[in-house]
């Protein structure tokens, strides 16, 4: 972590000292975990897309007033995940309003998704399935401790709670999943 | 089955202590039935684990750099646009009100009377006639100059310039006659209109 570190502040300070070609780099480095957390926490293709663009403008933007006293990753998660956060309130929010039949709405996203193969995009659409159903907030940390493997001090780190509550929202995470699996079968 | 669940979700959620941990770890070793529900529990969490994150059009990551960087670009136009589309009404509201404001050379009330007399200057025969006569003509006069009295009561001043023959024909008219306009001239004032008329117009003044 310390030379990934090293390497990303590195980066930054090319950044900011007028070298685009940094800001390309550190987007090559982020652009996948951004967009599968963007993807699993929302749970299709066009809105990770539209999160992960966000991102990056804001990571563009505000780059600049980098302080250094997180690490680049830290800070592009805090990013992504308010973003991802705000998504879904947004959706919600236009759902309430909207007179559209939500089954019709998600396949018109599901034919622009960018996994060609078919048996990993029916595997992804089961796992999404069930995301879909557990409350934001323990859903993402479910993706956080399960599919990126982070601990629950980086956890802290991004999302600014405490351990004891990322831990009880876990908890509650894995008894919604015990539920959702077992209705399934 | 669902008897450990809870004990179990504790365990892997590390919402345990140590000494609950330890514990739950040495009940697992010793008992079959908690390791059983222990495997089921974990399998069907592991059955929406993804061993990786699925193989992706990998153009899709390589236009993403340039894609945002076309929406910084159109984000700069349109709020320069922005700036121009509220700015330029600004100024102008600005400019218009310390033109009102601040100079020192508007006054309005001498332009309203430059206006006014340019007004009565050019106004022609025919509106008067047209206007006042007709009208004096369609109702009746009583009530026209009851209802306009201050109208008819004519202050000629000591300056008065008739620069067209509006007053002749007004004085002249036999309608006018007829209701007492010229009646409500004292003489010293019909004196005036007399003569002012006799050295501006030909036309005939009857006392």
């Amino acid at each position: 972590m310390g030379k990934v570190q090293d390497s990303d502040f590195e980066l930054i300070n090319r950044y900011l000292n007028g070298d685009e070609v940094a800001f390309n780099l550190i987007v090559k480095k982020y652009q996948k975990k951004i967009y599968w957390h963007a993807r699993q926490m929302l749970g299709n293709h066009l809105d990770a897309d539209e999160v992960t663009q966000e991102v990056l403008i804001v990571l563009y933007k505000k780059l600049k007033s980098f302080n250094f006293q997180s690490s680049l990753f830290t800070w592009i998660y805090k990013i992504v995940s308010t973003r991802s956060l705000n998504q879904i309130r947004r959706k919600k929010i236009k759902g309430f309003f909207s007179l559209d039949d939500p089954e019709n709405k998600i396949e018109v996203e599901d034919s622009a998704d960018i996994i060609e193969d078919i048996v990993n995009r029916e595997k992804l659409e089961q796992v999404d399935k069930i995301l879909q159903k557990i409350p934001p907030k323990q859903r993402e940390i479910f993706i956080m401790r399960n599919y990126e493997q982070h601990t629950y001090e980086e956890i802290s780190k991004i999302t600014g709670k405490s351990v004891g509550g990322l831990k009880a929202n876990y908890f509650h995470a894995l008894k919604k999943v015990l539920e959702l699996t077992n209705e399934k079968k | 089955m669902k008897k450990n669940e809870e004990r179990i979700l504790n365990y892997l959620s590390c919402l345990s202590d140590s000494g609950e941990r330890i514990r739950f770890e040495e009940d697992l070793a010793s008992s079959e039935e908690l390791k059983k529900e222990f495997e089921m529990i974990h399998s069907r969490i592991k059955s929406i684990d993804l061993a990786e994150y699925p193989e992706t059009d990998e153009r899709y990551f390589a236009g993403l750099i340039p894609r945002v960087r076309e929406k910084l670009e159109n984000r700069k136009t349109y709020f320069s646009r922005k700036i121009v589309y509220y700015t330029a009404p600004a100024a102008a509201a600005i400019i218009i009100i310390s033109l009102v404001l601040f100079n020192p050379g508007t006054d309005f009330e001498s332009q309203y009377k430059e206006l006014a007399e340019a007004v009565v200057d050019n106004i022609s025969d025919t509106v008067v006639s047209e206007k006042y006569f007709t009208e004096l003509e369609s109702r009746p006069a009583e009530a026209v100059l009851t209802e306009r009295e201050d109208n008819y009561k004519f202050q000629f001043p000591a300056e008065l310039e008739v620069t067209n023959d509006t007053y002749a024909r007004l004085l002249d008219n036999p309608i006018a006659e007829e209701y007492g306009t010229l009646n409500r001239l004292s003489d010293n004032e019909l004196e005036i209109v007399y003569d002012k008329l006799n050295s501006n117009s030909s036309q005939k003044v009857t006392k």
